[in-house]
């Protein structure tokens, strides 16, 4: 674009441009977007002012969807094609149905690299269907900021796995958005309570979401967050507790409602209630309908509510141990315990964390923004709004290792592991003119094979054929700061590289993605026509900027005529700033290029001229 | 001491960056651990002192700060980082640490597998019943029998150290050096195998 080409002696193109970049928790049960504003990090909201948007898409019969409340209504109704907490089901494979499907009031059923849901709308999988929540989010961030994002921290429990970090990447991929990292959420819940306390010490972070729990061991020091140990349990989260009153309450009313999913939907959303209630107060009831129309009363007390979830949060106190372990840190020297996610409100999860550390927890900020605030600011960073402020270093979430002889995996990589981090292997022929071999690579802390995650299956093609044992082929895995995995390989006493094919056991293929892209076009016409306007405006905006700017400058260089013709391209493109069509926007910064090339032009010689007058290049080269 | 891949600016003690103009430089492959950290190659390591310098390098070379830059950069910064977190990881754990030292000195390592296991009797009967121990307090899930044995063990740790810190200090040979990072590593072995009965005992 001309007019910015133009640099002042001394000065930059362009000075102190605030690049919009936001954060968003993708939550089980809701998901939220935050960006760092005037340098404070804050939660945005939608046009109805709320901030919590329920990650809940409904697919309807017409083809359309609904997202977020109006879905979450519909629940009750239509609990099929209703799908929430699918978090839970982000990369997971065919071979998970049978131990989710009892969990779920959906169908699931096979489908390429991961398993689908079965909707109204046809089978969907866990990226799609997070990728309307993502869309919708991304949408209410630019109508907020006005203007196209630049890219997004997503943040993820610490201990998702290779194929469910790829999963979330890819469904920002097809929501159109740039990742610019994948978080963990308890680092992202440090970082806010960092920045706010600028604090140095230990800190544990407690996070029991919607549908996972983690716990991590971070030290803040010297401006470097560093997660020392993290640990949890992908399938345990404050759901277990709705579940858990929902379970007395369909027990209590076994002989008069059956499996019908509205009734059953009713009573999960009600027990959620029951929960929240008893945070609260020491007594409450709920009424239900029951499939028959008839309205029945239900109440429960704290007491009797504690008996049933203290198994559930005791669950959480075998990682909290192992975190402790594999860190040495002991509980005394940690000097503050962060609570992140909704169920970390109930009375007695407090008590007993409380119990376990020795100390009690830190409150400050509302464990439902936590995450998504620590990841704008971690957005914010990355985008190079802040300079020289935090930075973070996380670790490997769970153990990389390789399939030895008898079905065992050998650890290449442990858990903990700071990252990027990066480990070569050896490995040989085992027959003479042997050219290919097969790696498969698992992700996992047990020691058999089944026992963990099949990531991949590499197969090494190209090696020279020599005898039995000579070849040396070196296979390099890198992971990066994502925690994503990458594998290349060579054979060393020929220097060939070899050729990696990777074929992994879960998650969706380029041509898959591709394919799903284009759908997701296809249906969302509306959806692009968004985008580009809001990318237009900001392109109308920053020419009118550096026209005024110019202007002010230099307009004596200008005849009045020249003058004039440049002021009716500004005025079009004032109006068409009014309006909302993209074309319009566009064909309007074009007239004003063209009118005002004459300025650039002159203000290009005047300073060729002052340069000659005595400035040094060093001065107005634009670093 | 090369130059500036970017602005041909001489580059100082530290090989990660230029002085001069900020750019990334490429990284030498024969760098050791110490080089990288620009710590001494002596031992022991003051592990909080590697720590820090490793931190105050990340700051400036960890990928996030070069999210916004070229692929090359960016391709840079990852090398750098993982390289980095590597020297990290070996220096600040002193039997690895002392393995790379040994490395640095003999051209191989005390603890890789062609260099044959143990062959002092003293010290596997010893570790025979260590792991008898072992085997009755997991039986009994006897945590105060596990918790002395941990304790005995990190003595025995501390007192390796020691004793190779002499040995590193007075140039000793190889042969007699070996021996004692074979029996940390047995050692090591068993701190595992404790840690992993122990998690057995969590997940039950």
């Amino acid at each position: 674009m001309a007019l910015l080409q133009i640099a002042e002696p001394g000065q930059s193109t362009a000075p102190h441009e605030h690049r919009l970049a936001v954060g968003i928790d993708l939550g089980t049960t809701h998901s939220l977007v935050a960006t760092v504003r005037s340098g404070m990090p804050e939660v945005l909201r939608d046009a109805a002012g709320r901030y919590l948007l329920p990650s809940v898409v409904r697919y309807l019969p017409s083809g359309g969807i609904e997202i977020g409340e109006a879905a979450k209504r519909a629940a009750s109704q239509d609990p099929q094609n209703t799908i929430a907490s699918f978090k839970r089901f982000m990369g997971r494979g065919s071979d998970a149905i049978a131990q989710l499907a009892g969990q779920s009031p959906y169908v699931l059923e096979a489908g390429e690299g991961m398993l689908r849901l079965r909707t109204v709308a046809g089978p969907k999988s866990p990226v799609e269907i997070s990728a309307e929540i993502l869309r919708r989010l991304r949408q209410q961030a630019e109508e907020a900021l006005g203007g196209p994002l630049q890219g997004a921290v997503i943040t993820v429990p610490a201990y998702f796995d290779d194929a469910q970090r790829q999963a979330t990447k890819d469904a920002a991929r097809l929501a159109g958005m740039e990742v610019l990292r994948l978080l963990a959420e308890p680092t992202a819940a440090a970082l806010a309570y960092g920045l706010d306390k600028k604090a140095e010490g230990l800190f544990a972070i407690y996070d029991l979401g919607g549908g996972t729990f983690d716990l991590s061991l971070l030290r803040l020091q010297k401006g470097v967050f560093e997660v020392l140990a993290t640990a949890g349990d992908t399938a345990l989260g404050g759901d277990d507790m709705d579940r858990a009153i929902a379970e007395r309450i369909l027990a209590d009313f076994a002989h008069c409602a059956g499996d019908d999913p509205a009734w059953l939907r009713q009573v999960l959303q009600q027990a959620r209630l029951l929960k929240e209630e008893l945070s609260v107060v020491s007594q409450a009831s709920i009424t239900l309908q029951l499939p028959n129309g008839e309205r029945r009363q239900w109440s429960l007390d704290r007491e009797e509510l504690e008996q049933w979830l203290e198994p559930i949060i005791r669950r959480t106190l075998a990682p909290c141990r192992r975190v402790l372990r594999d860190s040495g840190i002991s509980k005394e020297m940690i000097d503050g315990i962060v609570l992140v996610g909704g169920a970390t409100r109930v009375p007695l999860l407090r008590r007993m964390v409380a119990e376990f550390f020795g100390q009690e927890p830190l409150t400050d900020l509302d464990p439902d923004q936590v995450v998504a605030l620590g990841a704008a600011i971690q957005a914010d960073m990355l985008v190079g709004n802040q300079k020289d402020e935090l930075l973070l270093m996380d670790v490997l979430p769970l153990s990389l290792g390789l399939e030895t002889m008898g079905g065992l995996m050998e650890k290449i990589i442990p858990r903990n592991t700071p990252i990027p981090v990066a480990k070569a292997q050896e490995f040989t022929t085992f027959k003479d003119g042997q050219t290919a071999m097969s790696i498969h690579v698992l992700q996992g802390e047990r020691d058999r094979v089944e026992d963990n995650r099949s990531l991949a299956r590499f197969s090494l093609r190209g090696i020279p054929p020599m005898v039995a044992g000579a070849a040396r082929i070196r296979v390099t895995f890198q992971v990066d700061a994502d925690g994503l995995l990458s594998v290349s390989a060579v054979e060393t006493s020929t220097g060939v590289r070899a050729e990696v094919q990777v074929k992994p056991s879960y998650g969706l293929s380029d041509e898959v993605i591709s394919q799903m892209l284009k759908e997701s076009l296809e249906h969302g016409q509306e959806d692009v026509a968004h985008r580009r306007l809001a990318e237009a405006r900001v392109e109308a905006e920053r020419v009118r900027e550096a026209l005024d700017a110019a202007l002010a400058a230099d307009q004596q260089l200008l005849s009045a005529a020249e003058l004039a013709a440049i002021h009716a391209a500004r005025n079009h493109l004032l109006q068409a700033l009014a309006g909302d069509s993209a074309d319009a926007l566009y064909s309007a910064v074009e007239q004003v290029e063209k009118a005002a090339a004459v300025l650039v032009e002159r203000r290009m010689n005047q300073a060729v001229r002052s340069v000659m007058a005595g400035h040094s290049i060093d001065e107005w080269s634009n670093k | 001491m090369g130059h500036c891949r970017h602005c041909q600016a001489e580059l100082g003690e530290q090989p990660a960056w230029c002085a001069a103009c900020g750019a990334v430089q490429p990284l030498d492959p024969g760098l050791s651990h110490f080089a990288i950290l620009g710590v001494p190659a002596t031992y022991p390591q003051d592990a909080a002192m590697v720590r820090e310098r490793a931190l105050v390098l990340q700051r400036v070379l960890h990928p996030d700060r070069f999210s916004q830059a070229g692929p090359a950069e960016q391709r840079l910064s990852l090398e750098w980082s993982t390289r980095i977190n590597e020297a990290l990881a070996i220096l600040t754990d002193p039997l690895r640490c002392a393995d790379y030292l040994f490395q640095q000195r003999f051209g191989h390592s005390a603890l890789a597998e062609e260099q044959g296991s143990l062959h002092n009797p003293e010290i596997l009967l010893r570790e025979m019943e260590r792991r008898e121990a072992l085997e009755d307090a997991a039986l009994l899930q006897d945590h105060h029998a596990l918790e002395s044995m941990r304790t005995a063990a990190e003595q025995e740790e501390e007192q390796l150290q020691n004793r190779l810190s002499a040995m590193f200090h007075q140039g000793a040979k190889a042969s007699e050096i070996a021996p004692l990072l074979q029996e940390w590593q047995y050692l090591r072995k068993f701190l595992a195998e404790m840690e992993r009965r122990e998690e057995e005992w969590d997940l039950r």
